[in-house]
């Protein structure tokens, strides 16, 4: 404008009240004109930085508007799957799910888009190449300060390689349980052959392998959560069922992790308490009781104490030397659980106390 | 408590010689009669599908090589068999998960109370199809 202004007189000019007017109009005018060119820049710098962050995460993002409709996708989504938005938006996506998940994977994402809760879901989705691969997808509903819901942003990471290592891992797992059985029964029948052939009282082998088979039963269920823990009520079950019913013995107390050292320690050592009972003690007769509790120190847990009180059977007397079986519970679970243990050899039935510390494990809060 | 059993023809499939051993002297402790102890897959296949038994105990894993395929002819023969694994059940395929099962180590009331529950379930099975 100043520009026009001073080309357009030839002659210096005092310019008149209407020509101020003009230029004040003018500067105005453009100073609105590269304040909307800044913004606009700016957003544009903005769109630009939140495309390079969205193309350029590791995982696919998209977004949908309230009814779930998908109206973007990040370009590792279209990379992935060699299709284009035209294809995709809307509920076109299904076309890249596997036919055994999508009608799953759809009844659980509308129920997400009907109720507003947070979506997460694992499916397999298929590659441009045609390869399935697994994906951990989520979705949080972006809400209005309303609370209305505007959008729905998504998230899927691929977690094949995560999931084919687990896989690898259980299939590990299993085989060294495998072979460490098999060593059992090797084990076994070699001790078997031995006794055998030195005349031994077969009673003998018949406590020897039900100790080994004790044994094999809380190596089963430790192997089941992958030698992570045990739950105490498991082992309970494991080792006392087979010998008695929970008319005859009960068995109360509340849910505690136990690492694998101390599941051992304790299946172990209820084997020897409960074939004792089935042998001389309350459960030898037809009506002697045996109860089973324990108790985790409240509010904190620090310490747990468990009781096996034996009342009904025949009359008791101190033995008068201790066997194996009272020597692992009073050595080997005092060793085994950083605890105490006693054998109180009371004339209407044994009691056995025993307690452990708890102790906390990686990624186990309550494991002892 | 524990009725006597009658004496039953037995085929043993496993490969650990030792535990093979223990078995044959389970099986006779128990009044049953051990036909045949075989270790090699090929051997197994013919003695599971012509010999004449009662009953085979199968070792799922034989030298790495997984039982079934013995499975499935004893099947079709109508002869009873019990699987004897380190795995335990969830080692087993689908198909046969349910099929009897020794979890190794056992002991011989194990085996016998196997034994037991695959002859009882048979001759209920031949009750309900007279």
């Amino acid at each position: 404008m100043l520009g026009t202004l001073a080309v357009y007189y030839t002659q210096p000019h005092d310019p008149g009240a209407h020509e101020r007017q003009l230029i004040e109009r003018a500067t105005r005018l453009a100073a609105i004109v590269i304040e909307r060119e800044r913004a606009e820049k700016a957003l544009a710098a903005r769109e630009r930085e939140f495309r390079a962050l969205a193309d350029n995460m590791s995982q696919f993002a998209w977004m949908t508007d309230a009814t779930g409709w998908i109206y973007w996708y990040n370009q590792r989504w279209f990379d992935y799957t060699g299709t284009t938005l035209q294809e995709m938006e809307g509920w076109g996506w299904q076309k890249v799910h596997h036919p055994d998940h999508v009608d799953r994977v759809v009844r659980k994402i509308r129920h997400s888009f009907d109720t507003g809760e947070p979506w997460e879901d694992t499916f397999p989705l298929r590659s441009k190449e045609g390869e399935y691969r697994w994906f951990l997808s989520r979705a949080l509903p972006i809400r209005d300060e309303h609370g209305c819901i505007q959008h729905w942003f998504g998230t899927n990471t691929d977690i094949t390689e995560r999931l084919k290592a687990e896989q690898q891992r259980t299939l590990l797992i299993n085989e060294l349980n495998h072979r460490v059985k098999n060593t059992l029964a090797i084990v076994q029948a070699i001790a078997a052959q031995t006794l055998r052939s030195a005349n031994v009282d077969p009673s003998v082998q018949e406590t020897f392998e039900s100790r080994l088979v004790a044994l094999s039963n809380a190596h089963n269920i430790l192997t089941r959560e992958s030698w992570e823990a045990a739950e105490i009520h498991d082992i309970m079950a494991r080792t006392l069922e087979p010998h008695a019913g929970p008319e005859r013995l009960s068995v109360h107390g509340p849910s505690i992790r136990l690492a694998p050292k101390a599941a051992l320690a304790i299946a172990m050592g209820m084997h020897e308490l409960v074939t004792n009972a089935v042998k001389y003690g309350a459960l030898s007769n037809g009506t002697g009781q045996v109860a089973v509790t324990w108790s985790v120190d409240e509010p904190k847990p620090g310490m747990f104490h468990l009781q096996w009180k034996e009342r009904g059977g025949p009359a008791v007397e101190p033995p008068s030397r201790k066997g194996f079986g009272s020597r692992l519970i009073e050595r080997n679970l005092v060793h085994d659980l950083n605890g105490k243990a006693t054998i109180d050899y009371q004339p209407e039935g044994i009691v056995c106390t025993i307690t452990g510390i708890l102790r906390t494990a990686p990624g186990e809060m309550d494991a002892i | 408590m524990t009725t006597e059993m009658s004496c039953r023809r037995v085929l043993i499939v496993e490969d650990e010689s030792m535990v093979a051993m223990l078995l044959e002297d389970m099986l006779t402790d128990l009044g049953h009669e051990v036909v045949a102890t075989v270790g090699q897959m090929d051997r197994a296949a013919e003695l599971v599908a012509g010999a004449a038994i009662d009953v085979a105990i199968l070792d799922v894993n034989l030298n790495g090589e997984r039982t079934y395929s013995l499975a499935t002819v004893l099947k079709s023969r109508g002869v009873p068999f019990i699987f004897a694994t380190g795995y335990g059940a969830a080692g087993l395929n689908e198909e046969w998960r349910s099929a009897p099962i020794l979890g190794k180590p056992f002991q011989a009331k194990d085996l016998n109370r196997v034994m037991r529950e695959v002859f009882e379930h048979r001759a209920a099975g031949d009750r309900a199809n007279t």
